[in-house]
């Protein structure tokens, strides 16, 4: 399990080269909105530093844009971020041989995209801590560093959609639910969780979607015997 | 203290905490079947929850669904992951499609 730091740290740059695709634009539309909301550059880079969480930072730029209190935005940033509890949560039988401190550095750097890649990988067997770590840094400098990007050059390249950056994400999770598609009881988590989760957005309690979503959909599949396996290829 | 560090010292505080406890806490443990089966159910359950409304909802509604880029944007996608299982080449052919969708509509 352990193997040779470069090697392993180049293993996970390169499974992150399709995440920093995705969440460079993100990163630098983050920028563009908080100079838009009036925010400082410092403030805009120690967020990220900080949070180090898309979805949060947007909803707290476009909160404090409103003027509203401190305690409402903290609020709305933990029920927004609160699903990584259980991608937290999935990840921890895997990390019983790590150090407790390379844990609290998994954890707390942890994003969807990242839970997405380290779930695929773990689960298949590879648990190297250098690769994992590295993968989650490399994010976090990207994602840290395009905010900034963004805030000054944002205005000039501000249409990621017209080279389907847009996209990247979205088509990395298409790839990365694919391997579960084999047992039958992941599948009626996914379309469970999938439809749960449109169903609240819809209802208009989005911010905990993803978290509820998450919640029913490995639920629903707990119950279902694997002994009718689909047959992978 | 100022608004604005106020928010981001709290809004570290909220979202480092639940990233971090469950990994620190359950790591290690012994766990019933039930229990590690619905843990590794997370992953399918969640990662369709943050997709399936990022590919079908215009905005918070599911009207004209049908109308959006990324619907059709999603399907050679989606075939490229069935036939080839990588990554990269679902990840390409997603930005490719979204990208020749919106220069050609």
């Amino acid at each position: 399990m352990q193997s040779a730091f470069w090697p392993s740290a180049k293993k996970g740059l390169i499974w992150s080269v399709p995440v920093l695709l995705g969440c460079a634009p993100i990163g630098m539309a983050y920028g563009l909105l908080s100079r838009q909301a009036g925010i400082g550059v410092w403030h805009t880079l120690a967020m990220s530093l900080f949070i180090f969480a898309g979805s949060s930072q947007f909803v707290a730029v476009s909160m404090l844009q409103n003027g509203m209190g401190a305690p409402a935005i903290i609020g709305s940033v933990f029920i927004v971020n609160f699903r990584h509890v259980l991608m937290s949560a999935s990840l921890s039988p895997y990390l019983t041989p790590w150090k407790t401190a390379w844990r609290v550095a998994l954890g707390g750097m942890l994003t969807d995209e990242s839970f997405a890649l380290h779930s695929l990988h773990f689960s298949g067997g590879d648990t190297d801590p250098i690769a994992a770590l590295t993968l989650n840094m490399a994010m976090y400098v990207v994602w840290s560093t395009t905010g900034v990007v963004g805030y000054y050059l944002g205005a000039l390249i501000n249409r990621p959609e017209v080279f389907g950056l847009d996209f990247a994400l979205p088509a990395m999770f298409i790839a990365l639910l694919f391997p579960y598609c084999v047992k039958s009881s992941s599948i009626l988590a996914a379309l469970s969780g999938g439809v749960v989760s449109v169903a609240l957005h819809v209802a208009g309690v989005g911010s905990w979607a993803a978290f509820i979503g998450g919640l029913a959909g490995a639920t629903a599949g707990v119950f279902l015997k694997d002994d009718m396996e689909v047959k992978a290829k | 203290m100022s608004k604005i560090w106020t928010v981001i010292i709290g809004g570290m505080l909220v979202t480092f905490l639940p990233r971090v406890m469950p990994i620190l806490f359950l790591s290690g443990r012994k766990m019933p079947r039930l229990v590690q089966k619905w843990l590794s159910l997370i992953a399918p359950a969640i990662l369709s929850a943050l997709l399936f409304p990022e590919l079908l909802l215009n905005g918070e509604s599911l009207e004209m669904f049908y109308t959006r880029r990324y619907v059709y944007a999603a399907l050679p996608a989606f075939f490229v992951a069935w036939k080839t299982k990588s990554l990269f080449g679902t990840v390409a052919t997603g930005i490719a499609s979204a990208a020749l969708l919106r220069f050609l509509f």
